[in-house]
């Protein structure tokens, strides 16, 4: 018999005389108050551990709320593309498009410096729509030639402009006058031009001429006294 | 074995799953609202502005309608102040005031006075009535302006 053989044979006869002391334990009954103490114990404990798996869930039930809604939030603003370009702020919501003013901090409330379209308009009526101290209108007319200008200067307080962009490409940046703005097409197919002279926003806007001539008018814009 | 603190544990967590739920819904139908609104872009203008100056307790509400399409017939501008009350909400404070071209350009202003502290802006609602008798409506928000 080897070594290995011998210590397994002394514990298996270890285990058996364990066994047979085990079987001659007196039989033994546990009181009601004993039995209803642990009963008591266990139930506390299933409870604490059903409520703190409970106050887990609430800890984490804000967080994937807050989740799901700004899965949703984002794609609604998806559905919008947005362009900012210097001070030109667009949303892009495909039928048209919005433009709104970002920096109006140190802009007059009121026009205090007028802009005109000095250009040599002989043969257009004019027709002034609007004039005070926050909005300057004019449109010119050569029913003739079928041309129509429109020209406005307006403050940048308080201003939101809907641009009818509608099946056209979006409006792209440009430099007028060293100032910065937009063209756009519009789908009645007239030219228009909006730019930030600094303290206002000035359009000029065609009907019946090519965009190189439109850019062209554009220099005939000018502070006037 | 009954565990009635885990019972009334677990309907909290239901109530606040459903409360998350309806929330979720209406922010997905006010997403979908939008869209509709977009669609029904009105014909006959270039370009429309909404427009308000504070100055003080003063304010003044501008409209405005370039035209330079044919579709249009007729052009009803709507104008109206509203406040910012509670959660965002907006509420009329002056208006409406209403004006009507034929289909030309125009232009609507209006002034209010004595103005409460808030912020304010301007409505300004474009109806387009085209050759075919076709109306639509689409309203225009100027930026937000604080009174005091």
């Amino acid at each position: 018999m080897t070594n290995d053989e011998k210590i397994a044979k002394a514990l298996e006869q270890a285990l058996y005389d364990d066994i047979a002391e085990y079987e001659k334990l007196p039989d033994h009954k546990f009181s009601r108050g004993f039995n209803r103490k642990m009963k008591r114990m266990f139930q506390e404990e299933v409870v604490a551990e059903s409520h703190l798996s409970v106050v887990r869930r609430r800890r984490k039930l804000p967080a994937a709320v807050a989740v799901v809604c700004s899965v949703v939030l984002l794609m609604g603003a998806a559905a919008t593309t947005y362009y900012l370009w210097n001070n030109f702020r667009m949303q892009d919501r495909g039928l048209y498009t919005l433009l709104n003013i970002t920096d109006v901090e140190n802009c007059p409330k009121t026009l205090e410096e007028h802009y005109r379209l000095t250009a040599d308009l002989s043969g257009f009526t004019e027709n002034v729509i609007d004039d005070d101290e926050l909005s300057y209108f004019v449109e010119y007319e050569n029913k003739e030639k079928n041309i129509k200008i429109s020209f406005q200067q307006v403050t940048k307080h308080g201003l939101t402009t809907m641009l009818n962009t509608e099946g056209k490409e979006p409006p792209v940046e440009v430099t007028i006058n060293s100032c910065y703005g937009i063209y756009f097409e519009s789908k009645y197919e007239n030219c228009i031009l909006i730019w930030d002279s600094g303290d206002y926003i000035i359009n000029l806007s065609a009907h019946g001429i090519s965009k190189n001539d439109l850019f062209v008018l554009a220099e005939f814009v000018q502070k006037v006294e | 074995m009954s565990f009635p603190n885990k019972n009334k544990e677990v309907r909290r967590v239901k109530k606040l799953v459903s409360i998350a739920i309806v929330l979720v819904m209406a922010l997905s139908f006010c997403t979908t609202a939008f869209a509709v609104s977009a669609s029904t872009y009105a014909t006959g203008a270039d370009k429309r502005d909404s427009i308000l100056s504070i100055s003080g307790s003063t304010a003044t509400c501008k409209s405005i309608y370039t035209a330079n399409g044919d579709d249009a017939v007729k052009v009803v501008i709507t104008q109206s102040l509203e406040k910012q009350g509670l959660f965002w909400s907006w509420s009329k404070v002056a208006g409406e005031w209403t004006k009507t071209s034929d289909g030309s350009s125009m232009v609507l202003t209006n002034t209010v006075s004595n103005l409460e502290k808030g912020k304010y802006r301007v409505k300004s609602m474009f109806t387009v009535t085209d050759k075919n008798g076709k109306e639509e409506t689409i309203p225009l928000y100027s930026t937000t302006e604080k009174v005091g």
